[in-house]
């Protein structure tokens, strides 16, 4: 087989007059300089937007609740509770926000976008991908309170087989929640993660990303214990 | 943003879209994809042009955002799957293109490469010195020859089987 001139394919390369081309024609670009970027960093503030929105309207609920149930003091607790929750949650999200990459990182070369952005994703945003998970149980909580508001004007008092129920209900949600979270934004990171990795040829960011993986599994733990802990000190209240 | 600068914006977007061009037409293979990718492009072109200070060429801060945007596009799977699975180029990107037919079976090769290799076999084609590749992709100036030299073996291979 004969020998492939590689410098003959270049200058093709180089000569090639379609480079010049308008691909896009009548289209004036100061026009989509004013589009929605839908790069990575992007869809990481726009997940972190939607969450902060979502924990808001939770968080005007709880207050409307408080008042609702003005009568019940144990309810009151609960949903004082459940409200000073969501305002932490609010202060993490937006402390996470504060983090994310800026603009200027698309200045970067290749090799530092990649790790600004891995390291982002594996560290903060991981950690509040599991806070907007908590989304899902709080807005079924809520929606359980108005329910039992409008429909019999109070909570009626509940036995051990309820509070089973609602704290199945509760994981159920937030598991699945976190699941199809990080799901999605992993199959993002792992196409980074493999970018970085061939451009170092699985040296040390393979490492990395393995110490990075351990972490996200303790992490995965803690918010778990937490959150049995949490529906554990609700059933506490309740029964007060 | 300041109208001046909106059209010095332009003007270099005029001079170098050649670039984004060639960026466009490694990572894509149907038009739809092309225009999305153009325009998200020039979009970050666009919100990073107030960080370009001047350090480096403006085409090698260029081939920088293009090239960053392109590998963490998630605007369109399409651009995301492995392109082994069809290298051939798609009849209405054959039909907005007028390639020749060295460029086109090299575009079949090229296709067949990894993202990372796609980013530095394109430097490399543009004549782009071993340290303006070394500054785009931040890798050491003797890796890059190192990659390159690997690269080519294996785009030569591929040309080989194509042929």
């Amino acid at each position: 087989m004969k020998d492939i001139d590689l410098e003959k394919y270049k200058s093709a390369w180089g000569g090639e007059k379609s480079f010049d081309n308008r691909i896009i024609s009548g289209l004036d670009p100061a026009r989509y300089l004013k589009r929605r970027s839908k790069g990575i960093v992007s869809s990481f503030r726009t997940g972190l937007v939607m969450d902060l929105v979502l924990k808001c309207i939770l968080g005007a609920s709880f207050a409307v609740l408080i008042f609702l149930y003005s009568m019940q003091p144990g309810l009151i607790t609960v949903c004082g509770i459940l409200f000073c929750l969501v305002c932490y949650l609010i202060f993490l999200q937006f402390k996470t926000s504060a983090d994310i990459p800026g603009q200027m990182a698309y200045s970067d070369d290749l090799r530092t976008f990649l790790e600004k952005g891995i390291t982002f994703y594996r560290t903060k945003y991981y950690k509040s991908l599991y806070i907007s998970a908590l989304s899902s149980p709080l807005i079924f909580i809520s929606g359980m309170f108005f329910y039992n508001y409008f429909k019999y004007t109070g909570v009626r008092t509940m036995d051990l087989t309820d509070f089973f129920v609602l704290g199945l209900f509760c994981l159920v949600a937030y598991v699945f929640s976190a699941f199809v979270h990080i799901k999605h934004f992993n199959i993002r990171i792992s196409q980074m993660e493999k970018c970085l990795s061939e451009l170092d040829e699985g040296g040390i960011s393979e490492l990395t990303v393995r110490k990075q993986i351990r972490q996200q599994r303790i992490m995965l733990l803690i918010a778990v214990l937490l959150l049995i802990t949490g529906f554990a000190a609700l059933v506490f209240i309740l029964m007060l | 943003m300041d109208p001046r600068l909106e059209k010095e914006f332009l003007e270099h977007l005029e001079t170098n879209r050649k670039i984004i061009h060639k960026v466009c037409f490694i990572y894509c293979r149907n038009r739809s994809d092309i225009n999305d990718m153009y325009q998200e492009i020039v979009l970050q072109l666009w919100k990073s042009y107030p960080s370009f200070k001047g350090k480096s060429a403006l085409s090698t801060w260029i081939y920088r955002v293009a090239l960053n945007t392109a590998i963490t596009a998630t605007r369109n799977s399409v651009i995301l799957v492995k392109t082994e699975e069809a290298p051939e180029i798609a009849d209405d990107y054959e039909s907005m293109m007028d390639l020749s037919e060295d460029t086109r079976l090299l575009y079949k090769a090229i296709s067949k490469l990894e993202r990372i290799e796609k980013a530095i076999i394109l430097l490399w084609l543009d004549d782009r010195s071993y340290k303006d590749i070394s500054d785009t992709i931040g890798i050491t100036v003797k890796n890059v020859s190192v990659k390159i030299t690997r690269i080519k073996v294996k785009l030569a291979t591929i040309l080989k089987n194509l042929q």
